[in-house]
């Protein structure tokens, strides 16, 4: 069978089973809202608003990442990434210095 | 002459020339009516006359068993300009065009608080006339013309808000670099033409198999050192539009302070257009890994593969860490565009395949992210992403469409992306490359996560701040439902698209044989 078309049998069972278990979800749940006590942000007695209780982008698991891989984000920054023209123009020159060399030595002696 | 001229046969000389006639007509016709109506009204038309003429384009070409030519002022190649369509090309015209249309019909919306539109919209057009007589030219000086005018219509456009810090910057940043590549590739020119002799694509292609081409003749020097030579300049050109991994630093800088219509355009027609012209030298001109010029054409896509896996790994590394909305999804086109790098880089039929087809999809999902993305800023009037908390909530359809891209650029199956990365995975295999595909998963899970982050922000969280009442106005909704649809479709159709419409397109970039003999046959008939 066609890779794709296998692909799509395969995402089409999913979403069908995905389906049919959220129906089965609503039949079986109960079907009132849950009380405004139930979805109040409880913390410890403190007043707390929902703009509080979710991440901010900086907290959110991103932070755990860029922390994780510290020297590489600061490698990657301070090298390349700086926002400066003359730090960009030394890898992109450095680029077709090597480039320039490999195919002309390619094309002497291998063509 | 015993040419048979129909007037169908001026439509590919036609696109270019329309879109720029229009764009030097734009500001005269604003001088005299005053009215920001008729410019939009004027430039949504154009563009959809444009996008008409480039289906005509692709239907001739998809029905006609050898490229369609178009010699200007009937001079026969390679003396003249010459146009030279196959269904890659005819592809990638209308893909650009559909771009144009859906920015033009955005844009009367978006920049609704913007004042000169008359010259957005004319810079506009000069950047679709550049892309479409990229894509359709058969002649590589007059590939550096239009080049030049897509770059400087591009570089004017990013600055289009020029209170925005941001924007000159970027736009600065951008022309500089991007005016460094240009002035390469002309030299790049002078090395082909000192050896060769001729700037015809379908000549070049001839000389390199040691044909003799009417007019010309046979090659005037050492071909071999200038095609190493040009060759490495070209494909250090236009991996800097392609913004290819070291080439890629302007391209998140220009995106932040532009319109999102120019992101949008550049990300899914620029970005292709550049890798398009890369696979015209490698597979047209020097045929590939089987052709005479084998081993500068390996080392060069060795090059590629490179290329796309650092763009893919580095992109996907810092669009995780972003803040700003339109960086966050600049970098994902560096991702998406070492992707298609790597697919060219394979060498085999498949890999174009499956480059070509994701050049579309990315096309698409971009455009669709972009729009979304614009609708967002529009309303809140930051990019941040703390600030567009809580704001999908108030703009269903965007929000559906940006999940819906969001998982398409992901990888997420049956969605057209994941369809184009799963035949690049399949290529990879067959070419004893497997282990790349944990580069292609590695940086698919990384921007899974980096697109969750905006529809976390956007759809998830409480707003930080009062967020204004305003909806999406349906001028800018209705692209966003028409992209969103078009992912979901181009996926679920991916098996019957591929065979019918990609497949052919690769067949026509490897049928050197076809390309060379259709211009001989035009050259010929002409000097008779």
């Amino acid at each position: 069978m066609n890779l794709l078309m296998l692909i799509l049998y395969v995402a089409t069972s999913m979403v069908l089973a995905s389906a049919i278990m959220y129906v089965v979800y609503r039949v079986v749940s109960r079907s009132e809202r849950p009380s405004p006590e139930k979805t109040k942000v409880y913390a410890c007695g403190e007043d707390y608003t929902p703009e509080r209780a979710s991440a901010s982008d900086i907290n959110l698991y991103t932070a755990v990442w860029r922390l994780s891989f510290r020297n590489l984000y600061k490698y990657i920054r301070e090298k390349g990434h700086t926002g400066v023209l003359s730090d960009w123009f030394f890898w992109m020159y450095l680029f077709m210095i090597i480039a320039l060399v490999v195919l002309y030595l390619v094309s002497v002696t291998l063509w | 002459m015993n040419l048979e001229y129909t007037p169908i046969l001026h439509v590919p000389a036609l696109v270019p020339i329309l879109a720029v006639g229009s764009a030097f007509a734009l500001p005269l016709i604003h001088l005299v009516t005053k009215s920001r109506k008729v410019c939009e009204y004027f430039v949504v038309t154009i563009t959809g006359i444009e996008l008409v003429l480039t289906t005509i384009v692709l239907h001739l070409a998809y029905t006609s068993t050898k490229p369609i030519i178009y010699t200007f002022g009937a001079w026969p190649p390679p003396v003249g300009i010459v146009y030279e369509i196959d269904r890659f090309s005819a592809l990638l015209g209308v893909l650009a065009a559909v771009l144009f249309f859906t920015a033009a019909l955005y844009s009367t919306k978006y920049l609704e608080k913007d004042y000169g539109v008359e010259w957005y919209y004319t810079l506009l057009l000069g950047f679709e006339a550049g892309i479409v007589g990229c894509a359709y030219t058969g002649d590589i000086f007059n590939l550096f013309v239009m080049f030049e005018v897509l770059s400087i219509s591009a570089y004017a456009l990013v600055a289009f808000r020029k209170d925005v810090p941001e924007a000159v910057e970027g736009s600065l940043k951008y022309a500089i670099v991007g005016s460094v590549a240009t002035t390469i590739y002309f030299i790049a020119i002078t090395f082909i033409y000192g050896s060769f002799g001729t700037l015809n694509m379908a000549d070049l292609a001839a000389k390199v198999r040691g044909l003799t081409f009417p007019v010309t003749g046979t090659a005037l020097g050492n071909v071999h050192v200038a095609t190493g030579i040009a060759l490495a300049l070209i494909v250090w050109a236009f991996s800097i539009e392609a913004a290819l991994v070291p080439n890629h630093f302007w391209l998140p800088d220009a995106y932040v302070g532009a319109p999102v219509t120019f992101s949008a355009i550049s990300s899914g027609a620029a970005v292709n257009i550049s890798l398009y012209i890369i696979a015209r030298y490698l597979y047209t001109i020097l045929q590939g890994r089987d052709g005479p010029a084998a081993p500068t054409v390996e080392a060069v896509l060795i090059a590629l593969v490179v290329m796309g896996c650092l763009s893919a790994i580095v992109g996907s590394v810092l669009m995780i860490v972003q803040k700003d909305i339109n960086r966050l999804i600049a970098y994902s086109t560096i991702v998406n565009s070492g992707y298609i790098a790597i697919g060219l880089g394979i060498g085999t039929p498949l890999g174009i395949v499956a480059a070509l087809f994701h050049m579309i999809n990315h096309a698409v999902a971009k455009a669709l992210l972009f729009f979304c993305a614009g609708n967002y800023v529009h309303v809140v009037g930051s990019r941040d992403l703390d600030d567009l908390a809580g704001v999908g909530k108030k703009m269903p359809l965007t929000t559906i469409g940006l999940v819906v891209g969001a998982l398409a650029l992901a990888g997420v199956p049956p969605l057209n992306c994941f369809m184009s990365k799963l035949i690049l995975a399949q290529a990879l295999f067959e070419a004893n490359l497997t282990p790349l595909i944990a580069v292609i998963v590695f940086a698919s899970v990384l921007s899974l996560m980096a697109y969750l982050k905006i529809i976390y922000n956007v759809y998830c969280r409480a707003p930080v701040k009062k967020l204004p009442e305003a909806r999406e106005h349906p001028l800018m909704a209705y692209p966003v439902i028409a992209y969103a649809i078009t992912c979901i479709v181009f996926g679920l159709l991916a098996p019957i698209l591929v065979p019918t419409a990609i497949e052919p397109a690769v067949t026509d970039l490897l049928n050197t044989d076809n390309y060379i003999k259709a211009a001989m046959e035009i050259a010929e008939k002409l000097l008779r």
